[in-house]
């Protein structure tokens, strides 16, 4: 019964995140609960379960029991995600500056990365956003013009799964849903931190360039 | 449209209605607002053009010309106020007018006057009418905020706050249309046909209509909300977190991977990567994995790049090979050192079973015939490997070596 979700198991056991961008028939074999519960089933002698972010938008592998060399690796494997959070943080505040966008990018917005380039490249305070970005350990690159600079953000993405590229001879991308995982992570951290934030932030550039 | 038949009966019969339409159209609006048309001014033959082309109709011998059913509903759409975005649900007042103008309806009948009791009847078309289009005016103007996700105001709160208006109005028409009491309009309608098609079947029909355009739109507004109040709440949350990590750069979480309770979040299982071979020994399937070897690429000659990217050697793994890789030296240099004692040619997997040596015979082997080659030009003069192979298959003409021979040469070492 299994053999025809092959690919996805593939996937899944790989390490991928699944949503409706990323693998969209697969996304939609597992809005079935029953082929949910058989996943768990057949993945129970490999100690692994299916697990999802709060709104199920994106679907992992999790351990069933953990032991400690298990908790280990997802200390590890948490350090390793929080090093890539606040370049991803400001990632995100830089696509949303240069698209003029009102919202945070979610799942599903289309990037071409030739038209952010176009827009970075005329913008003083958006390039050296981009200058900082690339010099983090996350998405470092050695290129010095705005192009190179932003095509290594690209790659990153999408080798970290965070994009999809349709086709791969073309420049537009599309957000997928792990971009839920990392707010959901995100907005978790705050909650058990108790981190307050200020409804009334200082105005962004944008704002004040207005 | 191109394939449009321009002189085609229909699209000729329908240019002429339109236009009998056009020329009677301050009659026609006149007719809407219930002034029965002058027939005699109107005069035979434009009666007659008005009635074949179903505008107007007569609806019994005596009375007089009215609007037909969708002539009058085009007046509705084409006079519909679309900019109206304040609904004035105002439904008390229409079911009391429509009480007063049954009513009259009654009065005139009970008097014997036909005239009138039609008269009023085209009034409470109208009312009826009206009320409709206000309704239908009022959700299609929420389908048009609705769609363009209140593209009209910029700011996501602004959206919440357009939303909310959009919801009370919503809740406005849905209160005001419980106002409408069916068994009422029943009662009121008793056996007078006109009455029962404009009240009963007419009205219950759109009432019913709107309540699930209502519900369709009060859904979708949820959803919307939700959405914006998502995304404001995303919006919130990133500027705030990222302001909140370059105030304090050295900022450590607690490590959640040892609670009792690891959420979902953090407990993400390593990846596993199977891998699979084909069963060589399956012989059922060689036609398949003949068919397969046909169809595999040419090797790209990348095999440099390759070995460029390769993993490291993990550090920790250094020592033990190394020292695993001396030992192996040492005991190849005893077998050398063997040779030259006893004088005599040696078989290398003599000595290695005899020495009782757990080598695996093919490194053992490899390892021999390096070492010889790394022995200085002096040294090599000394010793003399023979090689003893065979043919790796009766059409393959890859030699495999089995073993070899080490010989001293009478010279020894100079």
């Amino acid at each position: 019964m299994m053999m025809q979700h092959g690919y996805l198991l593939e996937q899944l056991l790989n390490g991928a995140f699944v949503c409706e961008v990323s693998h969209s028939e697969a996304f939609r074999q597992l809005q079935n609960e029953q082929t949910r519960e058989d996943f768990d089933q057949y993945l129970r002698p490999l100690n692994r379960r299916l697990a999802s972010n709060p709104e199920g938008s994106v679907w992992f592998l999790a351990w069933r029991e953990l032991s400690p060399p298990l908790r280990e690796q997802l200390s590890q494997q948490f350090k390793d995600t929080l090093d890539s959070l606040v370049p991803m943080l400001k990632l995100l505040q830089l696509a949303q500056e240069t698209l003029g966008h009102e919202n945070v990018l979610t799942a599903n917005d289309i990037l071409n990365r030739h038209d952010m380039a176009a827009r970075i490249e005329n913008n003083p305070s958006l390039r050296e956003q981009l200058q900082a970005l690339v010099q983090t350990r996350f998405f470092q690159s050695q290129s010095d013009d705005v192009g190179g600079q932003l095509k290594q953000v690209f790659d990153r993405l999408r080798s970290h799964g965070y994009l999809h590229q349709p086709h791969k001879d073309r420049h537009h991308y599309i957000v997928t849903g792990k971009i839920d995982y990392l707010i959901d992570l995100t907005r978790f951290i705050r909650e058990e931190e108790n981190i307050y934030i200020d409804d009334e932030l200082p105005p962004s550039q944008e704002d004040l360039l207005e | 449209m191109s394939t449009l038949d321009y002189h085609s009966e229909a699209v000729k019969k329908g240019v002429e209605r339109l236009k009998i339409l056009g020329r009677h159209g301050e009659l026609l609006m006149q007719s809407y607002y219930g002034v029965a048309p002058d027939e005699a001014q109107l005069g035979a033959r434009a009666i007659n053009q008005l009635m074949d082309a179903n505008i107007l109709e007569r609806l019994g011998e005596a009375s007089g010309l009215t609007l037909s059913d969708p002539v009058r509903q085009m007046i509705v759409h084409l006079i519909a106020d679309e900019q109206r975005r304040k609904v004035n649900a105002d439904i008390g007042d229409f079911l009391l007018n429509i009480r007063k103008l049954v009513t009259k309806i009654y009065d005139a009948e009970g008097k014997g006057n036909y005239q009138g009791s039609a008269y009023w009847q085209a009034q409470l078309g109208q009312e009826v009418d009206d009320l409709n289009s206000r309704i239908a005016t009022g959700i299609k103007s929420l389908w048009n905020r609705l769609n363009t996700d209140f593209a009209f105001v910029s700011s996501v709160q602004e959206k919440i706050e357009e939303n909310e208006k959009a919801h009370n109005e919503v809740l406005r028409w849905l209160d005001g249309l419980k106002l409408i009491d069916f068994k009422e309009l029943i009662k009121f309608a008793g056996s007078n046909g006109g009455l029962r098609h404009i009240l009963v079947r007419q009205l219950q029909d759109q009432v019913s209509g709107h309540f699930g355009s209502l519900r369709e739109v009060q859904s979708r507004l949820n959803e919307l909300m939700a959405r914006f109040r998502q995304q404001q709440a995303r919006n919130l949350l990133v500027r705030g977190m990222l302001q909140f990590f370059q105030d304090k750069p050295n900022f450590q979480p607690s490590d959640y991977s040892q609670r009792s309770h690891v959420p979902d979040l953090l407990n993400q299982a390593a990846p596993l990567y199977p891998s699979v071979a084909i069963a060589l020994d399956r012989q059922h399937d060689s036609q398949e994995m003949q068919q397969l070897l046909a169809r595999l690429p040419a090797r790209p000659e990348r095999e440099a790049e390759a070995l460029s990217v390769a993993q490291p050697v993990l550090a920790q793994d250094d020592a033990t090979i190394l020292a695993k890789r001396r030992a192996l030296h040492e005991d190849v240099v005893s077998f050398y050192l063997s040779v030259l004692d006893q004088q005599r040619n040696q078989y290398a997997l003599d000595y290695l079973h005899a020495s009782e040596l757990d080598w695996d015979p093919e490194i053992w082997i490899y390892q021999v015939i390096a070492d010889y080659q790394g022995l200085s030009e002096a040294e090599q003069g000394a010793f003399h490997l023979h090689y003893k192979e065979v043919e790796a298959g009766p059409f393959n003409d890859v030699r495999l070596i089995k073993d070899v021979e080490l010989q001293l040469l009478s010279e020894g070492l100079s």
